[in-house]
């Protein structure tokens, strides 16, 4: 437990350590949150529902790209080669991704709650008649992204394609799930495309939460990310191998 | 002959990549306390053998025994007791050398005053106990290269793997990490080398063995290797032009045993009793050749190579 | 090869959008989607029309589907026999709703201009277009930190026709996106513009994206970091030149910082390409193109300060 732990800390200080992922999680989800609720405001009579559908949007849009920073931590070229020391030592394998995905998870969590924490208040953004729903509803997605990350890592051996593979895919379905505008208006086909995508039912959960007060998808969201995040870290545990790293 | 104490045995090791076989069922034994130098080219398949014995990667057959059992069974306890010095340097640029030694050393149990202690021997030997606070990426190569060992004998393993640790550094840090593997090995550590540096091996080596094209080729001490050619001695003369001298020439010579010509350079091998160079030279004079410069030397693992391979170390 | 799978899913991406953008453009955009809540099956409920889409609901949707949009506004009878809209749009637009239930036939006036064929097709693929020069130029990258940019300016060959060779490389990953665009057209699909057209605004598009790419690369050390601050900065700004969705703000200042970004003058100039009247506003895509070559020129400059030194 004591090596676990020196491995996550690691793990953490190098996060933490690097300015763009920092950013990224950050003050570019931010001014994404201000820049688009302030364009879009137009489709509102007060510019606070513009910033409510946004932040809410914007906050999962960032959620899934915390598998992006997981990737980093695990695979990018800087990281790997003093992290091929704790392969040689005698920690097995299981922390090796493990700690990289909690160290993520923790990572992105505490910064999207620290965003919301600034955000909510100034732009007058409700999450909720109790906002702990909201905040624990994001746990289990911020963890799955993370795990997301870490598995296609575990497949494709490589940071790069890892990164860019997740980034067009989370983009793709974030564009059709309405995360940049509503899809709804326009035409049954596209309605109904939308609905396919998991972000759609993630923007369903969240603006329940936020706009309804209503945990109809409370329950059915967290099982779904609690089942999904144990069968990506089982897709690791099969298919880590520290040979990967050489 | 004292028979001494097998810490690591490998039997009949081999792996292939695709269609590629890097090892071909390879069999040593490493002795406590000594210092056991895998010499071979690139591509010889040092590395490989090296990542299968830190248990990195796996291979297709044989067996490995540390200290009598088989590693596949213990393999926690056979990590712990190993320190590995990977050929690229892994460390962490960000941190200070204290907190990189404070990390790795930790992932092997150490905690505490233990720890502490384990650090300040670990930075004492690295010779870099003034340079703790200060962050790798601002040191030199040799500096990072000494700081790599450090953080693989922090925790005092009983094995230490080094896959060639001087790569790319200046002579006066490779002296200095060479001087520090005397003092392990002095200490009682028992340490496998890679290299393809002659001299290396003539410094530090207890025993050697070289490998070629996924074989071992030669096992043995410097001296037991160089039996075979002590009574020979080799000649390297460089011409101004080539191609005139025929090879049989040369065999005419009393003493000369081989001969090899390549461009401008001929190498021969002579018998070590016989005074043959001034008709040598006589012969190469005679056929209208200028030399520009002729070497001399003894036995020496390079010509141990030449002899079992038919080409040099670094061809 | 592991770079084969992003590419090949960039080249996918960019090729759906242009589907999309045409599909898009067909379709009849109505005015808004209400949800009308009615118990009583007897009543006499207005139509869904051109302009308006109406969905007959015994019960009232939860207040988030307002706030996504998935109605513009709910309407239910009052005991008047008067329509109670509840909507979190401007006045104006409950206004338009009213006035739409109670005349179902009657065309109401677009304030804004509707963007055609051409416009939406470029405005949807411009981000994308620009995120390919990223991922293509992972090779020069590649060379930048592994130090091979060291033996390529020490040898005789020519720094600037390297260069262009990693330009040339980056553009034709359009060639797809373009062929795309020549199947639509030569199936009967209305792409708005005529290829010739096309092939000039991707070509100033794509050597936009490259140099940028090729700037951020340049002055940071690490790729990773570039791709990212490349793909951050690509996504916010083609959103705020209007790629997908025109926004409207009677915001002098705004409009002036949106209006020195590439994206809007291009999209600008689009759009008036598409009115016929191109060669009168041909200074925005001029701009469009100095902004991309002095991008490009501040590179060559940095690079030959750090490879290409004159004794």
């Amino acid at each position: 437990m004591r090596r676990f732990f020196a491995i996550f800390k690691m793990d953490m200080i190098n996060l933490f350590k690097s300015p763009i992922l920092v950013g990224y999680n950050t003050v570019f989800a931010a001014l994404l949150i201000l820049i688009m609720g302030f364009l879009c405001s137009g489709n509102y009579a007060d510019i606070k529902d513009a910033y409510e559908y946004y932040a809410v949007s914007f906050v999962i849009y960032g959620m899934l790209n915390g598998a992006m920073t997981a990737s980093n931590c695990f695979m990018e070229r800087d990281i790997k080669r003093p992290n091929l020391r704790i392969i040689y030592s005698p920690v097995g394998a299981f922390p090796i991704y493990f700690s990289k995905i909690l160290s993520s998870f923790i990572f992105d969590y505490s910064l999207h709650l620290l965003l919301m924490l600034i955000l909510c208040p100034t732009l007058h953004v409700s999450l909720g008649s109790n906002p702990i729903y909201f905040i624990l509803l994001m746990a289990p997605i911020e963890f799955a992204s993370a795990a997301l990350g870490i598995f296609f890592c575990c497949i494709f051996k490589c940071e790069e394609t890892t990164s860019m593979l997740l980034s067009n895919v989370i983009s793709i379905l974030c564009f059709l799930g309405g995360t940049f505008f509503s899809l709804d208006g326009m035409g049954s086909a596209i309605a109904f495309a939308s609905r396919l995508s998991p972000v759609k039912w993630l923007n369903d959960a969240f603006f329940a939460l936020a706009c309804d007060n209503s945990l109809i998808y409370f329950w059915p969201v967290i099982i779904g990310g609690i089942i999904i995040s144990a069968l990506l870290v089982l897709g690791c545990r099969l298919f880590f191998r520290t040979e990967d790293y050489l | 002959m004292i028979q001494m104490e097998n810490l690591l045995t490998v039997k009949n090791l081999t792996k292939s990549f695709k269609e590629n076989k890097v090892l071909k069922g390879i069999s040593f034994e490493v002795h406590c306390g000594e210092v056991l130098c895998i010499l071979g080219p690139n591509g010889a398949g040092k590395s490989t053998t090296i990542n299968i014995l830190t248990a990195a990667l796996g291979s297709d057959g044989g067996e490995i025994c540390f200290k009598g059992n088989k590693i596949g069974r213990k393999l926690r306890v056979y990590k712990q007791s190993l320190g590995i010095v990977p050929q690229d340097i892994a460390l962490y640029e960000e941190l200070s050398a204290e907190r990189n030694l404070i990390f790795f050393a930790s992932l092997y149990g150490l905690h505490g005053a233990a720890l502490t202690k384990a650090v300040d021997e670990a930075l004492d030997f690295a010779g870099l106990g003034d340079r703790r606070h200060d962050k790798v990426k601002t040191f030199s190569g040799g500096m990072k290269r000494r700081l790599n060992i450090a953080c693989a004998i922090a925790h005092h393993p009983e094995l230490v793997i080094m896959d060639e640790p001087t790569v790319g550094i200046d002579p006066q840090s490779r002296n200095h990490i060479l001087d520090s593997i005397k003092k392990l090995r002095d200490g009682g550590m028992t340490v496998i080398y890679t290299t393809h540096y002659m001299e290396e091996v003539e410094t530090i080596s207890s025993r050697i063995i070289i490998m070629d094209h996924g074989t071992i080729i030669a096992e043995g001490t410097k001296e037991t290797l160089k039996e075979g050619i002590e009574n020979e001695k080799r000649y390297t003369i460089e011409v101004e032009e080539n191609g005139k001298i025929p090879a049989e020439d040369f065999y005419a010579v009393e003493g000369v045993k081989s001969v090899k010509t390549d461009g401008e350079t001929i190498e021969i091998t002579s018998l070590k009793g016989v005074e043959n160079l001034d008709h040598i030279i006589a012969l190469i004079s005679d056929h209208g050749e200028k030399i520009r410069n002729i070497t001399s030397e003894a036995a020496s693992l390079e010509m141990v190579f030449l002899k079992l391979t038919g080409r040099k170390l670094r061809d | 090869m592991p770079r084969l799978a992003p590419m090949v899913l960039m080249t996918g991406i960019t090729l759906l959008t242009i589907i999309l953008a045409v599909y898009v453009t067909g379709l009849q955009q109505v005015k808004g989607h209400v949800a009308m809540i009615a118990q009583n099956n007897a009543m006499t409920l207005p139509k869904s029309s051109k302009q308006l889409e109406i969905t007959v609901l015994s019960q009232k949707p939860p207040h988030s589907d307002l706030v996504k949009q998935k109605y513009d506004a709910y309407v239910s009878v009052n005991s008047n026999g008067g329509y109670d809209i509840e909507t979190l749009h401007s006045s104006d637009f409950k206004n338009m709703i009213a006035f739409l239930l109670k005349n179902p036939g009657t065309h109401v006036a677009d304030s804004k201009t509707e963007r055609g064929t051409g416009v939406n097709i470029i405005g949807f693929m411009m981000m994308f277009l620009l995120m390919i020069a990223f991922s293509n130029l992972f090779a020069f990258a590649d060379d930048k930190e592994q130090g091979q940019l060291h033996r390529i300016a020490a040898s005789p060959a020519s720094f600037s026709w390297y260069l262009a060779a990693h330009c040339a490389y980056c553009l034709s990953f359009l060639v797809p996106a373009f062929l795309m665009l020549a199947v639509l057209k030569w199936c009967g699909w209305n792409i708005g513009f005529s290829l010739l057209q096309y092939a000039g605004l991707m070509v100033v598009l794509g050597f936009l994206g490259f140099s940028f790419a090729l700037l951020l690369n340049t002055f940071i050390k690490k790729p990773d970091n570039a791709n990212m601050l490349g793909n951050s900065v690509t996504v916010l700004t083609s959103i705020l030149a209007g790629g997908f969705y025109s926004f409207s703000k009677n915001n002098s200042i705004l409009d002036q910082i949106i209006k020195l970004l590439p994206q809007k003058e291009l999209m600008d100039f689009a759009q008036h390409l598409q009115d016929g009247n191109g060669g009168q506003h041909v200074w925005s895509i001029l701009y469009v193109i100095t902004f991309a070559l002095v991008l490009f020129f501040l590179s060559c400059t940095a690079l030959r300060r750090m490879y290409v030194k004159k004794i």
